[in-house]
């Protein structure tokens, strides 16, 4: 809810606007991994596809992704940045993906979520972080570049957090729309229905400690995996 | 009801004289037993077997293993049967293992124990940290059953976790975390065809001189293992310096199968894993 004086509507607009398609991150070209399931036969359809949000999509938030940046929004205090947490929360990020796409995924949207953040806020937690990533060999993660891009808009963390799990889903279910027969009635409804998960996800998500990150469904992963070496694919990942 | 602290250490070093491994140090308390070492003449590998004698795993066992292999030593580790952990009560203490496992530049291990068999109402935590040294090689294999399927008694275990940490030269390659309830696995399973017994192997291949070739041809070789109903998928782990190798099958022997066959297709690259586990 904004503020009397409206100061929140800063943060609210830097949010909407980094969760939107137009954002350059680059997200519209990975399928995170979906694209496997559908040409292994495993999502085909709204049910199936409804089944992978819940079966896999959410975990791998609540879990994962959603516990990284919550970590990652901790470590990233302006007043006094934890940088070789943020290196180390970096490196999980990748540690936690076997397959190779899924890394260059979170490291593509991440760098490029990085990069903006820095070049459209001119903020010096955001160049202090692209120098530190550089001189370090960093991998990007999405995750902490959200934290990031979070942390230079003002924005509270569980909007953070609640930014984070609307474009995973929307970008998910954006190529979910490219890959199947599912229209944008049935594609919203579905996208609804996962959004109501949101505030159970991050509630669970911010307990999650560092030593517990982590989740993986097995057919993912090997989906993923074969989906490098497919002979026609529509997506990177 | 007696739980045990069980310990296990091992180091492995190669001899002098002829270069065979032997093993160099020695340490186990109950459930841990060890046959004696037989050494594979041809792949030129210490075959290791490490014996649990009582039924399985029970409420408030605590085991810890340490295997270390030293440059120039190959030691494959394993066991003679599955390893069944049984029901706990609710008011009962859990289950847990730590498996540490190091490897010195140029050195082997290949550590492939029998499934994982998790009983109706069980509750363990398995966490393996394999560190490899650059130079060092490694084949670790990891086998899940969904309980005890010839009784018909699937998918019902309390709690499972599952960490697998795995580091080249110290850095951090791969760390993941199965702890998916039954009942989620289950649904993941039945979503994927892959049916009410899906079996799970999860590997992962360490050698020098496998980030210089992203797209080895032994990788389609791997995945042309993905045959009625097995599925299969491999890809490199970041760094480049190792792989991961992971496997669903419908049905326990079918997994063993895909993993011989994973064994046998590897052991081009790594003629370690010509090694026959049974031989003893």
């Amino acid at each position: 809810m904004l503020g009397s004086d409206n100061s929140s509507a800063a943060w609210l607009v830097g949010l909407l606007q980094a969760g939107d398609s137009f954002y350059p991150t680059g997200g519209y070209a990975h399928s995170f991994g979906l694209e496997g399931l559908i040409e292994l036969g495993v999502v085909h359809d709204r049910e199936t596809l409804r089944s992978f949000f819940l079966l896999s999509a959410l975990p791998t938030l609540r879990q994962a992704e959603l516990p990284l940046a919550a970590h990652a929004y901790a470590a990233l205090d302006p007043v006094a940045p934890d940088w070789p947490r943020i290196a180390e929360l970096n490196t999980l990020a990748h540690a936690l993906k076997s397959p190779r796409e899924l890394r260059a995924a979170t490291d593509n949207v991440g760098r490029q979520r990085a990069e903006l953040a820095a070049r459209l806020h001119a903020h010096p937690l955001a160049n202090d972080y692209l120098a530190r990533a550089v001189s370090g060999s960093w991998p990007f993660s999405a995750a902490v570049s959200a934290a990031l891009e979070g942390r230079i808009l003002g924005a509270p963390r569980d909007a953070v957090l609640a930014g984070i799990t609307y474009s995973t889903l929307s970008a998910t279910l954006a190529a979910a729309m490219k890959l199947l027969r599912l229209g944008q009635n049935a594609g919203q409804t579905l996208l609804t229905e996962m959004l109501g998960h949101a505030p159970d996800l991050i509630a669970t998500a911010t307990t999650i400690p560092l030593a517990e990150i982590g989740w993986f469904n097995p057919w993912l992963d090997i989906a993923s995996a074969r989906h490098e070496t497919a002979n026609s694919r529509m997506f990177i990942s | 009801m007696v739980d045990f602290h069980g310990h296990l250490a091992l180091r492995a070093a190669a001899r002098p004289d002829d270069g065979v491994t032997a093993l160099a140090s020695q340490s186990f308390r109950a459930p841990y037993h060890l046959s004696k070492p037989y050494w594979d003449a041809d792949t030129r590998t210490l075959l290791v077997q490490v014996v649990n004698p009582t039924a399985g795993i029970l409420s408030g066992d605590r085991l810890e293993s340490a295997v270390s292999v030293e440059p120039g030593a190959a030691v494959l580790l394993t066991a003679p049967s599955a390893s069944r952990v049984f029901c706990m009560r609710a008011d009962s203490p859990a289950a847990s293992a730590l498996q540490h496992f190091t490897v010195a530049p140029g050195g082997w291990l290949e550590v492939l124990p029998e499934p994982l068999v998790p009983h109706r109402g069980s509750r363990f935590h398995q966490r393996t940290v394999l560190d490899v040294a650059p130079g060092g090689s490694a084949f670790y294999a990891d086998l899940l059953f969904p309980g005890r399927i010839a009784h018909g008694e699937t998918w019902a275990w309390d709690r499972l976790i599952l960490e697998l940490e795995v580091r080249s030269g110290g850095e951090l390659l791969l760390r993941e975390r199965l702890d998916q309830t039954s009942d989620h696995l289950h649904a993941l399973a039945i979503l994927a065809g892959s049916g009410e017994n899906a079996s799970f192997g999860n590997a992962v291949f360490l050698a020098p001189g496998l980030a210089a070739d992203s797209a080895p041809p032994w990788r389609a070789a791997l995945h042309a293992l993905q045959t009625e109903g097995v599925w299969i998928g491999a890809s490199v782990l970041r760094t480049g310096a190792g792989w991961s190798i992971k496997f669903v099958a419908p049905d326990g022997i079918r997994l063993r199968h895909t993993l011989a066959s994973i064994r046998r297709i590897l052991s081009a690259v790594a003629p370690h894993l010509a090694c026959d586990a049974r031989k003893l």
